[in-house]
C-alpha cells in the first residue's frame, strides 16, 4: 500500500523502508535524531512519499524536481547533511541531529 | 531559543517585495498581527500558501495584520532573495507584507526555527501562540486542526487561544 495522507500518516513498504533506514544510519552512531518527535515523524513520512512516487528517498525539505535534478545529491542521507549539521546542529530537513545539539536541546527545555 | 508566550514582538523594520520598509510600529492599529517565517523555497510553505493568502483575505477586515518574513541564506539559496520573493510575491497575489531579513536578526530574535511557522501577538504585541498554521500541510482538505486560525479567533473574541503552542514542521531556516 502507498504512503496515504488518510490520517496525515503514511503507511505500508515505503514508510517501512524509510523507518529502517534511519534507524540504521543514528545506530550507526555519527548523528541523533532531531530531538522532536513530531518533527522526525513528518519528515520520514515525506521521505516514504518521495520514495513511493518518485523512487527515491529525496529530501522532503526540497523541491523534488530540483533534488531529481542534482542526482543522488538531494538523496537522504543527503550530501548537504554534513555541512548543515556542523553549521546548525540538525540537517535542513531537520530528520539528523548532532549529540551536542541535542544535549543543548533537553538543557534547554529543562530551564 | 524561542520566544516564550506572553513575550512582547521582537521590533523590525525590514524591506518589503513592494518596495517599502515594514516596521512593527507601522503595523499598529490591528487587533492581532500574525508574524510567518516563510521563504520561497520550501515544499511546505509552498503547500500553505494558497492558506496563507485566503486567511490574509479573511481576516484583513476584522483587524488581523499577517506579515511574512523570509531569512533564509541566500549565498546558499539564492532562490529566496528579494528579486525572486517580489515575483513570488506577485505570482500567488500576497496581499500581505513579505519582507527579507537579510541579517537573519528579526527571525532569531523570534527564536524560529522552521518555514512556515506562526507567531500570534494581540493588540499589546505580545504572543499568545506559536506553532504550525494546522496539522495538515499535505492536505487542506484533511485538516482537523486549526490552530493558527482558532488562536485568532479566540483573540479576536476576548479569549485565550485553545492552544499556545505547538511544534511546527517545515524546512529548516536555511541559517548562514
Amino acid at each position: 500500500m502507498p504512503p496515504s495522507d488518510k490520517d496525515g500518516r503514511a503507511e505500508g513498504e515505503a514508510l517501512a523502508k524509510v523507518r529502517k533506514f534511519v534507524a540504521t544510519y543514528v545506530a550507526k552512531g555519527a548523528y541523533a535524531l532531531y530531538p522532536e518527535a513530531d518533527v522526525v515523524e513528518n519528515v520520514i513520512v515525506g521521505l516514504a512519499q518521495n520514495l513511493d512516487e518518485h523512487g527515491k528517498m529525496y529530501c522532503p525539505c526540497a523541491p523534488v524536481e530540483e533534488s531529481k535534478a542534482r542526482g543522488r545529491e538531494m538523496v537522504c542521507p543527503c550530501t548537504p547533511h554534513h555541512a548543515d549539521i556542523a553549521r546548525q546542529g540538525y540537517c535542513d530537513c531537520a530528520l539528523f541531529a548532532s549529540r551536542d545539539f541535542v544535549s543543548a536541546e533537553s538543557l534547554r527545555k529543562k530551564r | 531559543m524561542s520566544l516564550s508566550i506572553g513575550s512582547a514582538c521582537p521590533d523590525f523594520d525590514l524591506p518589503g517585495t513592494d518596495g517599502k520598509n515594514h516596521a512593527l510600529a507601522s503595523l499598529d492599529g490591528g487587533d492581532v498581527l500574525v508574524v510567518i517565517a516563510s521563504c520561497n523555497h520550501c515544499p511546505y510553505v509552498v503547500a500553505y500558501e494558497e492558506r496563507i493568502v485566503r486567511l490574509s483575505r479573511e481576516y484583513r477586515g476584522k483587524g488581523v495584520r499577517i506579515v511574512a518574513i523570509n531569512a533564509n541564506d541566500v549565498t546558499r539559496h539564492p532562490e529566496d532573495g528579494m528579486p525572486q520573493m517580489i515575483l513570488r510575491a506577485r505570482e500567488r497575489g500576497f496581499d500581505f507584507p513579505y519582507l527579507r531579513d537579510d541579517t537573519q536578526d528579526v527571525l532569531r530574535a523570534f527564536g524560529a526555527r522552521f518555514t512556515p511557522e506562526s507567531f500570534v501577538f494581540d493588540r499589546a504585541r505580545k504572543l499568545r501562540y506559536k506553532g504550525r498554521i494546522d496539522d495538515n500541510h499535505r492536505d487542506a482538505s484533511s485538516v482537523r486542526s486549526h490552530d493558527l486560525r482558532a488562536a485568532i479567533d479566540a483573540l479576536l473574541n476576548g479569549r485565550e487561544p485553545p492552544v499556545t503552542e505547538t511544534q511546527a514542521v517545515g524546512c529548516s531556516i536555511k541559517w548562514r
